[in-house]
């Protein structure tokens, strides 16, 4: 089959041309495939004595016609204006198509490639000639101009046979096209005057060839044929600069006549929007559209999660988060929170014909199923079709007598790795209502990790310091609650921000926006100084200065009394660190210097994901080698030869022979150094090497 | 499992299982990180990431499934170059094929791959519509592909009897035990298994596969098109097992039987080591302290592939005088086998009914029978399909064969929990 597709500015003629030339190559004895791309499906009128055929939108079983004369006629169309995707509709339709047999295939194509879809009547093995229609006028061979640059992107092989000119009337208007057509390199193929004939065949349903054979219009149409058939030279596409497109229109000489520019825009660099971390070198970010905004939405335990997506997305999140609840529930006294999801199961299909219908059935089971409030998450298939979820959302509201919310996008699409977390948050934090009588001596806790920092352990250990400051905890945020709990934040009398990253700035500026409360900024407390921080930084924002002093010595104590346990067991020993990140090392250090343990050497590693708001540790005097690698470190080590390794990179370390040692800790706070301590002081001792590996 | 998954990731998984290509996921970071998940919990020998290796684009730390990461650029300026550079990173590392699965997401861009074929990487798109497929459509469409790329087209068929096993793999629980019972098995009769495609086969038993005599389809849902091709291109026959799968004591010996009637040989060595299996079971139940006759007149309800289903359905009822409270195929492929059943025994209603928490017995996927066993109660779960929480599988746990029939057993009556006396007062003590 020798495939020909027809291209040009939309209203330039590209339909009434595609079907003379396929009438053109029937008569002549072809069998003729004519496809109309465009989702307005009028490309096969004439060829069908001037009706409309069901389109692949409409009837995606039964939608290929037999004109009655030799031309096989499809349409695709489109879904109702403004929803679905007409380019996966394309796809769709080619697909359906690779079984019906023609000698000719003739596409006649949407005014410009928009996208993916659209490109696929251009694509190397979907095409074999592309002829460019245009008249005189600058915006249409602009348009040209366009089209040749997505063919070079898209078709870089010799696959253009021309230029048609379709003349508006401007007995002048062959001048610039002339000039455009040599400075692409391409030759025009016809020259068609502005003819009453055309609208004469096109009132009677025909097609110009059949209505009038023998006229020079006609003659015109059989010479482009007879190129087709007769095999002539095609040629690359070679756009112009935009500054020549400013000369062809100003009639300036056509300077700068290759347009290098490959408009491939692919990167592998991206930036983190939520965490202000930047992915570089060789990794990218592992973006989502929606899996931050599921788990979030799903904390509320008596809403239900609408996925608006593949059930793919959908199910793997359900996974992932059941999984993960599953496996956290022990350290959380038993949590086992439901997971009321749903989705929409967009796929291809209903991609193109339009997919609100699913949304609101979705909707609509889980209302039935008996929730009130009902969140609708849009995955990256649903953001790409343009699918309007608010006002959807807003109008099953009212409809449902529930409470249906679309979670915002993110500020960057799929520029995020906790997908649309930001929205979902946001809406949580709308759902809180204004502080007008808090209790004293509550607080609440503000962070994003909640999964892990709600573990019990860790909780002990922001009690330690809060009951030594005679507070408690109101509400973890945000964490698992009802949505009436929800309402319970602005009981407390303050807020503690835990952990300064960009996220939960944000969070805690729009909560006191949202309540008025006031909300402290604390590191998540490690060891002794971070602990104590926690203590200022309380009696400093909520005037407790009385308690200040009294609260540091308890902790103090505390510290102190662990460490001096420990430090016999290790006092005077030599460790290096090997850290891959240049992140916050202090609490290590902190320790390792109250255990009396010598630190020869940091190496920081920069790993591939940099941290914008990263807080450099001060060593002192300890030798530091920074942007190191592992090799240097392997030397490193042979020259020091220290006792222990201290390192986030086990699996690199642990070749090395030496007793290392992790860097985390199962819990926070004071307790969390401590027991850091202890593993530290037993590492010196336990066998080197995966020693399991030579016998069990 | 709430929700079902679509084509997608039986795709993934197909093309995983088969390991004659890399697989790149074409579509968001997303798509990639929570397969790797569940890919690593079904696969055993996981290819961890190399150590010893620096960094490279897909394979420094976590990109174990790697992934065109697709992103807002993307959508805007296509996928071709970013899909074309993964490709040959990809394939830079392992010098294998690439084969890509296309999510809905990266479907709505339409990547070019006739034109990434062209650049002189060997690629396999697997670029039909996944998302409208269902799980096990997907895995057979992916299956079938590969197979269909990579396979030469002569065959010879081997001297002695041989056959491939189809449909059956890594979306089994436990399945490289049960691929050890059922080459055991089909050796006792004088049967070679060539190749199970799903089972992580080598490169050599795949090219092997196109001279057996026989492909038996364990889950014929998972290798109507995969049978198909075999078929067509090498005239092999498909043989689909009449009592479902190899589940349970009775369909495990009707696929044997059927197996060597059409191969010509004799079953006999393989019933026999059935039967033997079989009363050293029958002898431990008769000890067993709480009875096996109590399972009379419990409840119980299954979620299952139709294949699995039917015959584990049938083993409860007929065997051990269990009533069905709500049996949900999770396909069509035995569906009208199990309608006419249940009719048969007066309890059309449970079909498609959903599973109440008042059941005896629950047989359904790895993560609600964790939930279930976590929010108490006396229902006793056994875990029948992945996906789930429990991932190391030391002692064996599988569908299939003799070991599949004990797992079960192990599972079911362990699992039941109401309260029963036990003293020696009580009246089967006496």
């Amino acid at each position: 089959m020798f495939k020909i597709s027809v291209y040009g500015k939309g209203g330039i003629g590209k339909s009434t041309f595609s079907a003379n030339l396929s009438h053109g190559l029937s008569v002549m004895g072809n069998r003729v495939l004519h496809v109309g791309c465009d989702p307005k499906h009028d490309s096969t009128r004439l060829l069908v004595g001037g009706r409309s055929i069901p389109t692949f939108a409409d009837s995606p079983d039964d939608f290929i016609v037999d004109s009655g004369s030799g031309v096989t006629c499809v349409e695709c169309g489109g879904a109702s204006c403004g929803t679905g995707c007409a380019g996966k509709g394309m796809g769709l339709m080619f697909d359906r198509l690779a079984d019906v047999g023609a000698d000719y295939r003739v596409c006649d194509v949407l005014g410009d490639v928009v996208c993916g879809g659209f490109s696929i009547p251009l694509r190397r093995d979907n095409v074999d000639a592309v002829i460019l229609i245009t008249s005189g006028e600058f915006m249409s061979l602009y348009a040209l101009n366009n089209l040749l640059r997505g063919i070079r992107n898209i078709n870089d092989t010799p696959c253009i046979l021309g230029i048609a000119l379709n003349r508006r009337g401007d007995p002048r208007e062959d001048v610039p096209v002339r000039r455009f057509a040599e400075a692409v390199g391409l030759p025009i193929i016809c020259d068609m005057p502005r003819s009453e004939l055309f609208k004469k065949a096109d009132g009677a349903g025909m097609t110009l060839l059949e209505a009038f054979p023998d006229s020079d219009e006609a003659s015109m149409i059989r010479n482009v044929l007879n190129l087709i058939v007769g095999g002539a030279e095609l040629y690359r596409a070679s756009p112009l600069p935009e500054k020549s497109m400013l000369d062809l229109a100003a009639g300036r000489p056509i300077v700068d006549r290759v347009d290098e520019r490959m408009e491939t825009g692919c990167t592998f660099e991206m930036v983190d929007h939520d965490r202000n971390m930047t992915y570089s070198r060789n990794q990218v970010m592992p973006s989502c559209t929606s899996h931050g905004a599921v788990d979030m939405a799903l904390r509320i335990t008596d809403a239900a999660t609408v996925v608006h997506g593949p059930l793919n997305c959908a199910y793997l999140m359900e996974f992932a988060f059941r999984r993960r609840m599953m496996q956290s529930s022990a350290s959380r006294g038993g949590l086992l929170p439901p997971c009321n999801i749903y989705c929409t199961g967009l796929d291809g299909g209903t991609a193109f014909s339009g997919d609100i219908g699913l949304l609101e059935d979705t909707v609509r089971r889980a209302v039935d199923d008996g929730f009130r409030h009902v969140f609708i998450v849009p995955t990256c298939s649903a953001e790409i079709i343009g699918t309007d979820l608010s006002s959807t959302a807003s109008r099953l509201s009212s409809e449902l007598d529930s409470d249906v919310v679309a979670v915002p996008g993110d500020e960057v699409f799929l520029g995020s790795k906790f997908g649309e977390i930001q929205g979902a948050v946001d809406l949580l934090i709308g759902m809180t209502s204004p502080c007008d009588n808090p209790r004293r001596n509550t607080v609440n806790l503000v962070s994003r990790m909640f999964y892990t920092l709600g573990k019990e352990d860790n909780m002990r250990e922001y009690r330690r310091i809060l009951d030594a400051l005679g507070l408690e905890v109101n509400m973890r945020f945000p964490d698992f609650c009802t949505m009436d709990d929800l309402k319970r934040y602005s009981e407390a009398e303050f807020g503690i921000q835990l952990g300064r990253s960009r996220f939960n700035r944000d969070v805690c500026r729009k909560l006191t926006e949202r309540t008025g409360m006031i909300h402290v900024e604390v590191d998540i407390p490690m060891g002794l100084a971070e602990s104590l921080e926690w203590v200022d930084a309380i009696c400093d924002a909520t005037g407790r200065d009385h308690l200040r002093e009294g609260a540091k010595a308890v902790l103090t104590e505390g510290y102190e009394s662990g460490i001096a346990r420990i430090r016999p067991r290790v006092e005077g020993r030599r460790v290096m660190i090997y850290y891959f990140s240049h992140s916050d090392l202090d609490w290590h250090l902190e320790t390792l210097n109250a255990l009396g343990v010598e630190v020869e050497q940091v190496t920081f590693v920069r790993g591939n994901i940099v941290d914008n708001d990263e807080k450099f540790t001060d060593c002192g005097d300890i030798p530091v080698v920074r942007d190191g690698d592992f090799c240097g470190f392997r030397r490193d080590v042979e020259r020091v030869k220290p006792d222990l390794i201290v390192t986030n990179d086990h699996n690199r370390v642990s070749q090395l022979g030496i007793p290392w040692c992790a860097m985390n800790s199962w819990t926070t706070g004071i307790g969390g150094a401590i027991e850091w301590a202890e593993k530290l002081a037993d590492a010196f001792h336990l066998p080197i090497g995966r020693v399991w590996e030579g016998g069990l | 499992m709430i929700l079902k998954s679509d084509g997608t990731l039986g795709a993934t998984l197909a093309s995983e299982s088969l390991q004659l290509t890399d697989t790149l996921i074409n579509g968001a970071g997303g798509c990639r990180s929570r397969t790797q998940i569940l890919l690593r919990d079904l696969q055993s020998s996981y290819r961890e990431e190399d150590t010893r290796c620096c960094e490279s684009r897909y394979f420094s730390r976590q990109s174990r499934l790697p992934c065109t990461y697709i992103n807002g650029n993307d959508i805007v300026f296509g996928t071709g170059a970013k899909v074309s550079d993964g490709i040959s990173s990809v394939s830079g590392v392992t010098g294998k094929r690439t084969s890509v699965v296309e999510t809905l997401g990266a479907s709505l861009i339409c990547t070019d791959y006739a034109r990434i074929s062209g650049t002189g990487t060997d690629v396999i798109p697997l670029d039909a519509d996944l998302s409208s497929m269902t799980l096990e459509e997907g895995y057979d469409f992916a299956m079938c592909r590969i197979l269909g790329c990579v396979l030469p087209e002569s065959s010879e068929r081997t001297p002695d009897p041989s056959v491939n096993i189809l449909g059956y793999g890594i979306t089994d629980l436990g399945w490289e035990y049960g691929l050890e019972e059922l080459r055991g098995l089909f050796s006792s009769m004088g049967v070679r298994v060539l190749c199970a495609p799903g089972c992580m086969p080598s490169e050599d038993e795949v090219m092997d596969s196109r001279n057996a005599w026989l492909n038996v389809m364990i889950h014929p849902e998972m290798c109507g098109d995969t049978a198909g091709m075999y078929r067509e291109r090498f005239d092999i026959p498909g043989l689909r097992p009449e009592s479902g799968a190899p589940v349970g004591y009775r369909a495990t010996r009707s696929l044997l039987v059927q197996v060597a009637d059409s191969l010509g040989v004799d079953p006999g060595p393989a019933l026999e080591m059935i039967d033997m299996d079989e009363s050293k079971v029958i002898r431990m139940l008769n000890c067993y302290n709480k009875g096996v006759n109590m399972l009379r007149w419990r409840y119980f309800s299954m979620e299952a592939s139709s294949s699995e289903l039917y015959p584990l359905m049938r083993w409860m009822h007929d065997v051990f005088a269990m009533v069905p409270d709500s049996i949900i195929p999770t396909d069509a492929e035995y569906l009208p086998e199990i309608a006419s059943y249940l009719e048969s025994i007066g309890k059309s209603d449970c079909l498609m009914s959903p599973i109440r928490r008042v059941n005896d017995i629950v047989f359904t996927d790895g993560i609600e029978c964790s939930y279930g066993r976590a929010e108490g109660g006396v229902t006793s779960y056994v875990e029948v399909r992945p996906p789930g929480i429990r991932g190391l599988n030391l002692v064996g746990r599988c569908m299939v064969g003799t070991v599949g029939c004990r797992y079960i057993l192990d599972e079911m009556l362990n699992g039941i929990v109401r309260f029963r006396c036990g003293q020696p007062t009580s009246v089967d003590m006496r």
